[in-house]
């Protein structure tokens, strides 16, 4: 299966200081790859780099491949970035409370971007507004158009967002925490949602997202993120049933579940991602991870697939929760 | 919509009835005694009584406010104590001139500073908003009798482009616009620099970027708008003083405008002028109060639907 969007040692710097450290990760045509890590990991770094929205200070190093269907992303100019964004791949983000523009109608702001990649008249991109916000589930639309984003609630602003996102039938769509401002029953809701137009309009999605329960629910392939690089990646089912990284067995350990007994508290990794300045020269999760012997500090562990479909950069990845002893450096896939 | 604005129109009516109390009271709350004072030193007492009963002081201070107060809804502001004539025509001869300069410099104001602030804006941290920023601090610092002498040394006697005083001819107007927008524009594109910035950089930029929209559509359609109010505020301020003459502007040019009557009128001691100089200043400002808070329903909403 070719890949519809591929990245290759992606590194990114904020001011000359790389954030992103060499990220690689393939997604396949209306599949679904969840990101994930902490605040601080980099994976809203990675969504940006890809979209080519980092801010003023925010530079893709040299040597950096983001391939979208074929077609270099990476060092394209901001105008031809301008053809690919919002036409062949699309985002959605954190905040549906700001990412809608406060002075102009949900429909101006929906048919503004039919208008521009699909070159309809203001006339019909108009209708085409009320479709696609009927699509997103938005009930009355054609009263809805004329309204102005304050006028709806958190969740109605995030289908409006996905409206536009979906306008011009991307192939990728981005999703940046889609659900993590809203209640968790519209969470629910926004991720059957996403599922639904993915299916209809056989898209791919990067969702990123600090929250394993979504990724259980939307992705089929998971890769987490820390400092800056990607330390695990597999299918999300065998993820979430046999985490390998101490890391991610500590992000799932931290999810609360139903049915917990309410009286043993909720295990946390402790401490926090290093930021790029403080990363060490070993590995980076070592100075968190209570399995980390001396040797772990020196080397930098490497991505390796150490069981098929399942890569892990940790020297002793866990089996069934428990370490393996041995660093095992020489099996290079 | 329609319900703000006819709201926010009838909320002006108190204001006026206030600002003509205000009035009213300037000229009985002055130290002394108004006839004695406005007669001048050399008047005999008879001049003065004449003058007291002229201006109505001999009468119970209620019934010359309900007279002064018929007398604003009749169009009459009462009659000048040094000329004969009445006030409204006095004023009326000098507002069209304020007028005609407060809506050039604040023109010249509107365009220059929005583009210095929006280019500051942009290039934020380079050479050029730098420079921009310099010549903003000179425009809100440097006073304007000593910008306006230079320019009238420079354009009316060294290279005779423009006339030097007055309001003769068309070209007048050039000089003191000019000067009287240096100010307001050194205001207006430190505002608009600021708020272009945080316009920006909020989310709904970065949604119109991901949508693929253009960098005019960015600037001038996304951020420009939200970044309209903060500069609209500074705008209707800085007009309003302009309509409350100029005095410095217009002296220095010796434009006909109406600080120029207000000055004159206080230097003669004439109080009917003086006081009907206020009350129209204080209409004005009023009216340019109520059009910027259309203009920010208008622009932004949240603003019309109480939000």
């Amino acid at each position: 299966m070719t890949s519809l969007l591929s990245v290759r040692d992606l590194r990114t710097a904020f001011n000359g200081q790389t954030v992103l450290d060499g990220v690689d990760f393939d997604l396949h045509p209306g599949k679904t790859l969840g990101l994930v890590g902490e605040s601080g990991s980099g994976k809203s770094v990675t969504a940006l780099s890809v979209m080519g929205l980092l801010d003023r200070n925010g530079k893709v190093l040299p040597g950096s491949s983001i391939k979208l269907e074929g077609q270099e992303l990476a060092g394209l100019s901001e105008r031809g970035l301008r053809e690919v964004r919002g036409k062949r791949m699309a985002m959605i983000f954190q905040e549906p409370m700001s990412s809608l523009n406060p002075v102009y109608t949900v429909g101006d702001q929906v048919a503004e971007t039919v208008r521009k990649h699909l070159g309809l008249s203001r006339r019909a991109s108009r209708e085409r507004a009320v479709e696609l916000l009927r699509m997103v589930g938005i009930s009355a639309p054609e009263r809805r158009v004329t309204e102005y984003p304050h006028q709806l609630s958190g969740g109605m602003r995030q289908r409006v967002m996905i409206a536009i996102a979906i306008s011009a039938d991307p192939a990728l769509l981005i999703a940046d925490e889609p659900t993590t401002a809203l209640d968790v029953t519209i969470q629910g809701q926004i991720l059957a949602l996403l599922k639904e137009l993915q299916e209809r309009l056989n898209m791919a999605i990067l969702m990123i997202t600090h929250d394993l329960g979504v990724v259980s629910q939307i992705a089929d392939d998971v890769a987490v993120m820390y400092a800056g690089q990607i330390i695990e990646r597999t299918e999300a089912q065998r993820l979430v049933g046999n985490p390998a990284h101490p890391y991610s067995r500590g992000l799932l350990a931290s999810v609360p579940r139903l049915g917990m007994d309410r009286n043993v508290p909720l295990p946390s990794i402790p401490g926090s991602v290093p930021s790029p300045a403080d990363w060490p020269a070993g590995c980076r999760f070592a100075d968190r991870c209570e399995f980390a012997t001396p040797q772990c500090r020196e080397k930098p562990p490497l991505l390796i697939e150490r069981w098929p479909g399942h890569e892990v950069a940790c020297d002793h990845p866990l089996v069934d929760g428990v370490p393996t002893p041995e660093p095992a450096r020489e099996v290079v896939s | 919509m329609m319900r703000y604005t006819l709201t926010r129109i009838g909320s002006v009516i108190p204001t006026v009835l206030g600002a003509a109390t205000v009035a009213f009271l300037l000229l009985r709350l002055i130290p002394g005694d108004p006839a004695r004072i406005s007669a001048g030193p050399t008047a005999t007492p008879e001049q003065v009584e004449h003058l007291r009963v002229q201006l109505g002081l001999d009468r119970p201070w209620w019934e010359q406010y309900l007279d002064f107060m018929k007398n604003l809804f009749t169009g009459s502001l009462g009659t000048s104590t040094r000329s004969g004539n009445s006030v409204a025509a006095e004023i009326g001869t000098r507002l069209p001139f304020t007028i005609q300069l407060a809506f050039w410099a604040m023109l010249i104001a509107i365009v220059v500073g929005c583009a210095l602030g929006i280019v500051g804006a942009l290039y934020r941290g380079r050479a050029i908003d730098f420079i921009f920023s310099a010549v903003s601090v000179i425009g809100v610092s440097a006073p304007v009798f000593w910008i306006g002498l230079m320019m009238i040394v420079l354009f009316s006697v060294k290279l005779g482009w423009f006339p030097a005083s007055g309001a003769a001819t068309p070209a007048s107007v050039v000089l003191p616009a000019v000067a009287l927008s240096l100010f307001a524009i050194g205001f207006i594109s430190r505002q608009t620099r600021s708020a272009m910035i945080d316009a920006l950089s909020m989310d709904a930029v970065r949604t119109a970027r991901a949508k693929g929209m253009s960098g005019v559509n960015v600037i001038g359609k996304q951020a420009l708008r939200n970044a309209l109010v903060p500069v609209i505020t500074v705008v209707g301020l800085q007009f309003g003083q302009m309509l409350g003459g100029s005095i410095l502007t217009e002296s220095v040019f010796g434009w006909p405008g109406i600080g120029q009557l207000l000055v004159n009128s206080i230097n003669n001691r004439d109080y009917p002028v003086v006081q009907g100089v206020v009350f129209v200043v204080a209409v004005l400002l009023i009216l340019v109060n109520l059009a910027t808070d259309l203009l920010y329903s208008a622009i932004d909403p949240r603003v019309r639907h109480g939000n």
